[in-house]
């Protein structure tokens, strides 16, 4: 079976910070922080992840005078839907009961 | 070091046509976050990294085009006091030499402008500055005039004002007259050489990946 090329070490690890909160619209820097990856390795595959329709992206306006427009990108739908590894599908929130599949 | 290299990252993506900025210009906006030194210029590589990426292929006659303007200076450099010697000694060859280049120079210069601006006209403003450098290259190489008077002129003056043989040469005894030979011959097969290569690849490049005319 062919190695799905999302579900390199790098791409997972950034998958694994949108699903964290997935409905927030997320920066490039912000997310290299959280994910370690240098921006050299994080945009490849934010381009990737938009052409295969995982993430959506828009523009923002600058937060501060002076400072230019940023890219921001948040996943378009449900992470399992989506192909994403259940890896790092949310995690519910600690204190709640799961229900076990039967 | 933060304005240095938003200024390379955004040269860079000048390179770039309009349409395929996008994720460069994403990068370079991402830049003014950075916090320390260190993350700007690893942030700046990333995002030359980037730039070659959304690039790709559209990038090579850009390229081409520099490799052009790098190979006028470089000639200007390079063979500038085989000219400023001859022009000194008041002769009019060097006239004659510089109104044969002109044209050269000239559509390279012109070729690598509407090139780098993703002007269709630069394919065939390409195609001309290679024909003009095949023609440079035959009078050159067979040392024909206006290129063997200057270098004759630019020898008679070399020795005329007492050159000197390098110590490895009149080691091996060589006369002052084969010393500037050679270096003449040197001048105009090597010169003759990287100008040919340079000007297929960007004849190439812009023939391959510029954009036709609509």
């Amino acid at each position: 079976v062919p190695r799905r090329r999302d579900s390199s070490e790098q791409t997972l690890a950034l998958l694994d910070a949108f699903t964290r909160d997935p409905d927030r619209w997320r920066h490039g820097y912000d997310l290299a922080k959280e994910t370690g990856l240098a921006s050299g390795t994080l945009y490849p595959i934010l381009m990737r992840l938009e052409q295969r329709g995982v993430l959506e992206s828009r523009w923002e306006p600058p937060e501060r005078p002076g400072r230019p427009p940023r890219h921001a990108y948040r996943l378009t739908g449900e992470p399992e839907a989506l192909g994403v590894p259940a890896r790092v599908a949310p995690k519910p929130p600690a204190g709640l009961a799961t229900a076990e599949p039967s | 070091v933060k304005a240095a290299a938003r200024l390379v990252l955004r040269l860079a993506i000048g390179l770039l046509p309009p349409e395929r900025r996008r994720w460069s210009t994403a990068a370079l906006a991402e830049l003014a976050e950075a916090e320390t030194r260190r993350e700007t210029l690893r942030w700046t590589l990333g995002g030359l990294k980037v730039v070659l990426l959304e690039g790709r292929m559209t990038l090579t006659p850009s390229l081409g085009a520099l490799a052009v303007l790098a190979c006028l200076a470089g000639a200007v450099v390079v063979d500038g006091d085989v000219v400023y010697v001859v022009a000194r000694e008041g002769k009019p060859s060097v006239l004659a030499l510089l109104a044969f280049l002109a044209p050269t120079a000239l559509v390279g210069a012109a070729a690598s402008a509407l090139v780098l601006r993703r002007r269709p006209l630069g394919r065939p403003a390409a195609y001309a500055f290679f024909a003009l450098v095949a023609i440079t290259a035959v009078f050159a190489v067979t040392n024909t005039p206006p290129v063997a008077t200057v270098f004759r002129d630019y020898n008679r003056a070399e020795l005329a004002h007492g050159y000197r043989v390098p110590a490895s040469f009149a080691r091996e005894g060589w006369t002052a007259e084969q010393v500037l030979r050679h270096h003449s011959e040197e001048r105009r097969f090597y010169g003759s050489f990287a100008a040919l290569v340079v000007a297929v690849g960007f004849a190439f490049a812009s023939r391959r990946y510029l954009p036709r005319r609509a």
